[in-house]
């Protein structure tokens, strides 16, 4: 277990940024995730996607442990001396991408699930259901909310992505 | 069971869904047969025109991961593969000794009933009590105290004592916790009987330095202490305690003292007496001042 979860820390990291939307916790995250995937290694289906398994993993952390909890423990923070807000999504990731990303952490807490395992993650509804244990009715209904949210962004962005095809080299 | 398919809907009913602008009746033909529908559920996924913008934005999240740090953190945390004799002290307690039997509203409502009024120890003589709310956050205590006790709900035995079995890393670390919170904290990790020391961890609460410090117990008990450097204003507000105080909270025995620069709490457990006398030891090796 633990020879395989490296690969799919920077992932797993990410999907904790979208729930969290603090670098600090997001680690903390990830940690409590990688704790209960190696005690809970013997659970684990040979043959079936880690990713999958730890993804659920995360979001049952969150939903129990961590969520209910970090309103309140939410300056809680990592703070080795390394650990400067550089990976934070600061504006070096571009003007574009940081309002998006603003915009995505406005979302209640389930749209932002939804969001990251679906638009960022690439998994299917289906897949997205199972792993945050709803339905995928509820899953859609969440993308519907997070689309109308964003509905601006993607307008603003229509209009040069129609007339990008011309610019590229 | 639905009578619709994936290529009952044309791309442009789908794309109304997506953009919410399909009239109801088309809503909730879509909406029935989703569920049973893998290829329609494909299709809508395949055009809604949200996924490229949010994966291409994210792509650069994913290039910002720690990646090292976090492989250092999946090296620290619990293995399958490390010996259990390789942890000092081992004992069958329950692996979530914190709350161990409420979900976590409830622990937070038992945490703040017990610094709202519940706290069963000596009287705080202070201005402003550490277990009371700060005086914007009137329905809590003071902040870096629920971080404490929330932090500690993240653990299980296992990453209490699956520690970095390198003494020189471990004392590495405690030195740079030392100078983040300007305190020496070396001879706090003395290896004493019956208190054991694991590892150091650097937190921040509000800004502020929170170190904190985790033990086992002869008796094979966790038991954390943490230490916090507020600002030198919040600092000026609560009283001296002029020694260890303690109290109970959902079973879990707490104690607490202070100096005009620092406050610490030690967490366990032990039985009051026993994790008194603890503070009282650890607090007498601490020094008061930078």
């Amino acid at each position: 277990m633990k020879r395989d979860l490296p690969g799919l820390l920077p992932r797993l990291w990410r999907f904790a940024m979208y729930l969290t939307h603090d670098g600090h916790l997001a680690e903390d995250l990830v940690q409590s995730t990688c704790v209960r995937a190696i005690e809970r290694a013997a659970q684990f289906a040979a043959g079936t996607r880690l990713d999958s398994w730890t993804f659920t993993i995360m979001a049952s952390v969150w939903k129990n442990d961590v969520r209910a909890s970090s309103n309140r423990a939410r300056h809680l923070r990592d703070y080795g001396a390394a650990m400067a807000d550089e990976n934070q999504p600061t504006p070096e990731l571009g003007a574009r991408t940081s309002e998006l990303m603003a915009a995505i952490e406005t979302l209640p807490d389930g749209q932002r699930a939804a969001v990251a395992l679906v638009y960022v993650e690439g998994y299917a509804y289906k897949e997205a259901a199972l792993i945050l244990d709803i339905p995928i009715g509820t899953v859609m209904s969440r993308l519907a909310g997070a689309r109308k949210a964003l509905a601006h962004l993607n307008q603003e962005s229509t209009q040069p992505a129609q007339t990008k095809g011309g610019d590229t080299p | 069971m639905t009578n619709q398919n994936a290529y009952s809907f044309s791309d442009e009913q789908l794309l109304a869904y997506l953009n919410d602008t399909a009239d109801d009746g088309l809503r909730a033909q879509i909406d029935e047969a989703l569920p049973e529908d893998e290829a329609l559920q494909m299709r809508l996924a395949a055009l809604d025109p949200f996924a490229p913008m949010v994966a291409d934005a994210s792509q650069g999240l994913l290039e910002k991961a720690p990646e090292e740090r976090l492989a250092g953190m999946l090296d620290a945390v619990g293995t399958d593969e490390v010996p259990q004799q390789d942890v000092v002290h081992p004992a069958p307690v329950r692996a979530r000794w914190w709350w161990p039997l409420a979900p976590a509203p409830l622990a937070v409502a038992l945490l703040l009933a017990f610094v709202g009024g519940l706290f069963v120890g000596r009287d705080l003589p202070v201005t402003r009590d550490p277990f009371e709310p700060a005086e914007e956050e009137q329905s809590g205590p003071s902040p870096w105290i629920v971080a404490a006790a929330n932090y500690m709900k993240l653990n299980t035995l296992e990453t209490f004592t699956e520690v970095e079995k390198d003494r020189a890393t471990i004392a590495a670390n405690v030195e740079v916790a030392s100078r983040r919170l300007e305190l020496d904290l070396t001879p706090a990790t003395a290896d004493t009987a019956p208190l054991y020391f694991q590892k150091s961890e650097i937190l921040t609460v509000d800004g502020r330095p929170l170190i904190q410090l985790t033990y086992l117990h002869d008796s094979g008990t966790p038991v954390a202490l943490y230490a916090h450097l507020p600002t030198p204003e919040a600092a000026a507000e609560v009283q001296q305690t002029n020694g260890v105080i303690g109290g109970n909270l959902d079973g879990v025995n707490v104690t607490y003292w202070n100096n005009p620069t620092y406050e610490f709490i030690l967490l366990g457990d032990l039985p009051m007496e026993t994790l008194t006398a603890l503070a009282e030891e650890l607090a007498s090796r601490l020094p008061a001042e930078p």
